[in-house]
């Protein structure tokens, strides 16, 4: 299965707000590029976030049991990602990937109850 | 980094759980789910109550990891730092009112050549997330990076 996530320009300034990670590469273009990144990149655990919320859905959130991924490339605002999983027993495996083809969260592994 | 302070534990920090920000990291994090965006239906579930995201752990460890970040003993540099890895095992669910109680500790501190021959330091930490009746809601296993210089 397959599903898409469009990341918003400015999803890395809401979800600093929200989770208090206000780490200046996350938000600020020119220290980004200091810190030799090519620009401002959102924070993982926003990707995380997204991801997981996705595979809950609309079911109660105490089935998620865990949830594991490596964060393989960074994402950029305006990025259009893909969800794809592949469920078996209770678990799922996950990968991101962008639109151009990168993975960005590989070995992604959540499991329920 | 300072290799030195693998096993160190910081202090305990207490989180409280407020419903708005429950919303708040909701909307961050695109989330529909009834139990954490819908206050009609989550007062009418079986919880009574807003429920959090499970991974709004980024949110009450967060405020505990500072300690960590702002240790000048430790000594991180913050703009090379970037997550590698994540893993999150979750009990109880965090609801709206809830006191979080998080204790994070520093696991180990491990140098990693990468591909272009550069050296990678890998900061390796758990957090232990509890609620106010000693119940665990989150186990977390965090792995940062703070990426060589050229």
């Amino acid at each position: 299965m397959s599903d898409q996530i469009k990341i918003d320009k400015y999803l890395s300034y809401y979800y600093a707000g929200a989770s208090g990670d206000f780490n200046l590469i996350h938000i600020d273009n020119e220290f980004a590029r200091k810190a030799g990144l090519k620009g401002i990149i959102l924070q993982g655990l926003c990707t995380l976030g997204i991801t997981a919320n996705r595979l809950i859905g609309d079911e109660d959130p105490a089935r998620l049991k865990s949830i594991t991924v490596r964060f393989a490339f960074p994402v950029l605002p305006e990025d259009e990602l893909l969800l794809e999983t592949d469920e078996k027993d209770g678990e799922v495996k996950f990968t991101v990937r962008k639109e151009s083809g990168e993975e960005v969260i590989t070995k992604g592994r959540s499991v329920y109850r | 980094m300072n290799h030195n302070l693998a096993g160190k534990v910081y202090p305990t920090f207490q989180y409280e759980v407020g419903r708005e920000k429950i919303f708040e990291y909701a909307r961050a994090t695109l989330s529909k789910n009834p139990f954490s965006t819908d206050p009609e239906f989550a007062a009418q579930s079986h919880y009574g109550n807003v429920v959090a995201p499970p991974t709004f752990a980024a949110v009450y460890c967060h405020q505990a990891l500072r300690n960590v970040f702002d240790d000048k003993e430790l000594a991180m540099k913050i703009p090379r730092i970037v997550h590698g890895e994540q893993t999150f095992e979750f009990g109880e669910v965090v609801m709206s009112g809830d006191t979080i109680s998080t204790t994070v500790t520093i696991t180990d501190i491990i140098e990693k050549e990468n591909r272009k021959g550069l050296i990678n330091q890998f900061l390796i930490m758990t957090t232990e997330s509890v609620n106010q009746d000693g119940e665990l809601v989150c186990k977390g296993l965090w792995a940062l990076v703070e990426r060589g210089n050229e």
